[in-house]
């Protein structure tokens, strides 16, 4: 019984003693010859199993390195709206820029960036920026709208050691035409964009996939010239359909009464137009005028070689216009810096104009048999003019503090090619808090007045936003 | 037609031939250390007046015309100007002062900072993390970014570098102008400025 008890014990021991030459071993490649006879392995390791690969080693990997030196500044706009408006979350778009005199009433259907009754989460904006190297910067702004759907707001490269002042910017971008445009909703001094931007460009305004090639001339004075080649895809300048074949889902009166859905693919007789399809100009002028006032004027165009739109309607019927177009307009911006605490004393005073023709040639009709490849013809030719301009006040009435005033007025010119209309009117009046450079508090009121397309009366309707505005992490700052 | 391109070419021609180096400073402080150091050899604009906050500016179109034409842009640094000089360079459209070349200067990056790599939260006010940027506060800093600032004026103008390091040499800033060598320690200095926080008479 002693026996076999001893001998158990004297191979516990053998394995142990085993397993701890094996750790002294394993120890010799990493420690200086010599210091393993000093420092019995033993000692250091009174746990066999606790082999030295498997214990933190703290800092010194043996390894050096550059880490996440080389990650981009990562910040995240975090921006929500707390809604209310009197016409229960369904605001009419303004007569003349619903899309053509044969579109009526948008029912339901929410247009994009359009805000619900109560809370609301707007884009949440993740914004990557870094040096490429040492010929190129670059940003990346991915928003992710309300809960859902992440979209490549920007991407884009911009060139830092072009000669002679030029400058080059390759991605998809916000176009520089304009102010407001290249502005990202959270620069913005008010909560919703300016109307003349949101009808003649588009919910997104004009960001397109394209080149910018701008210039800086050395002069005394701040000029910036610059002309983009565009991919044009912008739905309120250069919306693009192309050609193929369509579905359309529509009804038809069947048997015994009830509507049967039909369902067929048809070509609507748009032609495919290659890329790029939409070309911008732009120049800002900004004469020097010292420390407390900034002034800066500027004037944009564009033309796009093709503007397409397509409407289905649920009786088969299509319409489809196909064309070209141009836009033009100018922008004014002044500053006024008091040099007080935390803006307090300073105004910001910005307007807009903006004018769009578009020339198109129109079809109507229900273009083909379920089954059928015969392309529509078009017929007649119409001329879209509309145009609109705001203008925006904003000071700082206190410490953290500013409120602004903003009129929008669209469609001082606005004929859809059949019928001219009477403009659609917008009042806004906000105030802010601006704890921070990094969270910002909004309450504003808007007041519209909209021309409605079918019976030329106009509506009134008052909308209440709340916001919250907040950046995390590493932000760059915003340009002029 | 020609005769407005001939206008503009000479305006560009004579823009880069001009003798003295076209230096542009954020601050006053700045200013001053650019002016102590480049003497009659450079012209001096700053941006950014006296009785402004720094942290707070804004970035204008008159910074970018001015970096524009600048040889040399003399900044405070360690993010100090983060408001509103990384937008103002890049819409200078100038690669001779973009940061990592030889025109871009920041005084913060040629001195030990205090206060670097501590804890940086955001809900602990305007902290700036990669150290504490007032260093114009500290005569012994200022001298030595002076004397950084000389050697980058003296590479880039060789004909004149002498003149530069004299100039960084015999600045006000330096501590033994302010008070007789050998009465002020310098080993012992911790503090943002020397002067009050180490009187050792």
């Amino acid at each position: 019984m002693k026996k076999k008890q001893f001998g158990v014990l004297a191979t516990v021991a053998l394995v142990t003693a085993w397993g701890s030459q094996s750790v002294a071993l394993a120890q010799v490649g990493e420690q200086p010859r010599g210091t393993n006879a000093q420092a019995p392995a033993s000692a250091q390791h009174r746990d066999p199993l606790d082999s030295p690969g498997l214990r933190p080693r703290g800092l010194n990997t043996g390894q050096v390195g550059a880490g996440t030196l080389f990650n981009p500044e990562i910040s995240v706009i975090l921006d929500g709206v707390f809604y209310w408006d009197d016409e229960d979350g369904d605001i009419p778009t303004p007569a003349g820029f619903g899309g053509g005199h044969h579109h009526h009433g948008h029912g339901h259907d929410h247009a994009h960036g359009e805000l619900d009754q109560g809370f609301n989460l707007r884009e949440t904006e993740i914004v990557f920026a870094a040096a490429i190297d040492n010929y190129l910067d670059a940003v990346v702004t991915l928003a992710i709208e309300g809960d859902s759907g992440i979209e490549v707001e920007e991407a884009y490269a911009v060139t830092r050691a072009l000669p002679a002042g030029f400058q080059m910017k390759f991605g998809k971008f916000l176009s520089d035409v304009g102010y407001i445009n290249k502005q990202h909703p959270h620069d913005w001094d008010f909560v919703d964009r300016p109307l003349m931007n949101e009808l003649l460009f588009g919910d997104h305004g004009l960001q397109e996939k394209g080149v910018q090639v701008s210039w800086v001339p050395a002069t005394p004075f701040y000029t910036r010239l610059g002309v983009e080649v565009l991919q044009g895809e912008t739905s309120g300048v250069a919306n693009y359909v192309g050609s193929g074949r369509h579905e359309i889902v529509g009804y038809a009166e069947g048997t015994g009464g009830t509507p049967d859905r039909l369902r067929w693919r048809t070509n609507y007789g748009l032609d495919d137009v290659d890329g790029p399809r939409l070309f911008t100009g732009f120049a800002k002028f900004a004469p020097d005028l010292g420390y407390e006032h900034a002034l800066q004027v500027g004037v944009f165009g564009g033309y796009a070689r093709s503007f397409q739109d397509v409407e289905t309607h649920s009786s088969g019927r299509v319409e489809a216009w196909d064309g070209d177009g141009w836009f033009a307009g100018t922008d004014w911006v002044y500053r006024y810096d008091a040099g007080r605490s935390y803006g307090h004393g300073d105004w910001r005073l910005q307007a807009e104009y903006m004018y769009r023709r578009l020339s198109l040639d129109y079809f109507e009709g229900v273009p083909g048999e379920v089954g059928s490849t015969t392309s529509p013809e078009f017929q007649n030719r119409e001329t879209r003019k509309n145009d609109g301009l705001y203008i925006q006040a904003v000071y700082g009435f206190a410490p953290r503090w500013s409120a602004g005033l903003r009129y929008d007025v669209v469609g001082l010119t606005n004929n859809d090619g059949y019928d001219s209309f009477d403009e659609s009117h917008r009042y806004s009046a906000n105030v802010t808090f601006t704890a921070t450079e990094f969270s910002r508090f909004r309450l504003q009121v808007n007041h519209g007045r909209y021309e409605e397309d079918d019976d030329h009366g106009h509506g009134d309707f008052t909308q209440v936003m709340l916001q919250y505005n907040l950046s995390l992490g590493a932000h760059g700052a915003h340009s002029f | 037609m020609k005769r407005l391109l001939l206008a503009l070419l000479l305006l560009i021609v004579s823009g880069a031939a001009q003798a003295a180096l076209n230096v542009v400073a954020t601050t006053p402080n700045m200013g001053m250390l650019a002016r102590t150091v480049a003497g009659e050899h450079a012209d001096v604009r700053i941006l950014a007046p006296a009785d402004r906050d720094a942290h707070y500016l804004q970035v204008r179109p008159n910074m970018m015309a001015a970096l524009r034409r600048a040889d040399l842009v003399v900044s405070v640094g360690a993010e100090l100007e983060i408001g509103w000089l990384p937008p103002a360079i890049q819409g200078a459209h100038n690669p001779r002062i973009q940061p990592g070349q030889r025109g871009y200067f920041e005084a913060a990056a040629q001195v030990d900072l205090m206060d670097a790599h501590g804890v940086a939260d955001r809900s602990l006010g305007d902290v700036h993390p990669a150290g504490n940027p007032h260093i114009y506060f500290d005569p012994v800093r200022m001298a030595e970014a002076g004397e950084a600032l000389a050697e980058r004026l003296a590479s880039m103008d060789e004909a004149n570098a002498d003149a530069y390091r004299a100039n960084a040499r015999a600045s006000p800033n330096r501590c033994e102008n302010i008070c007789p060598r050998g009465k002020l320690s310098l080993k012992a200095r911790q503090g943002p400025c020397c002067i009050i926080r180490t009187p050792i008479i």
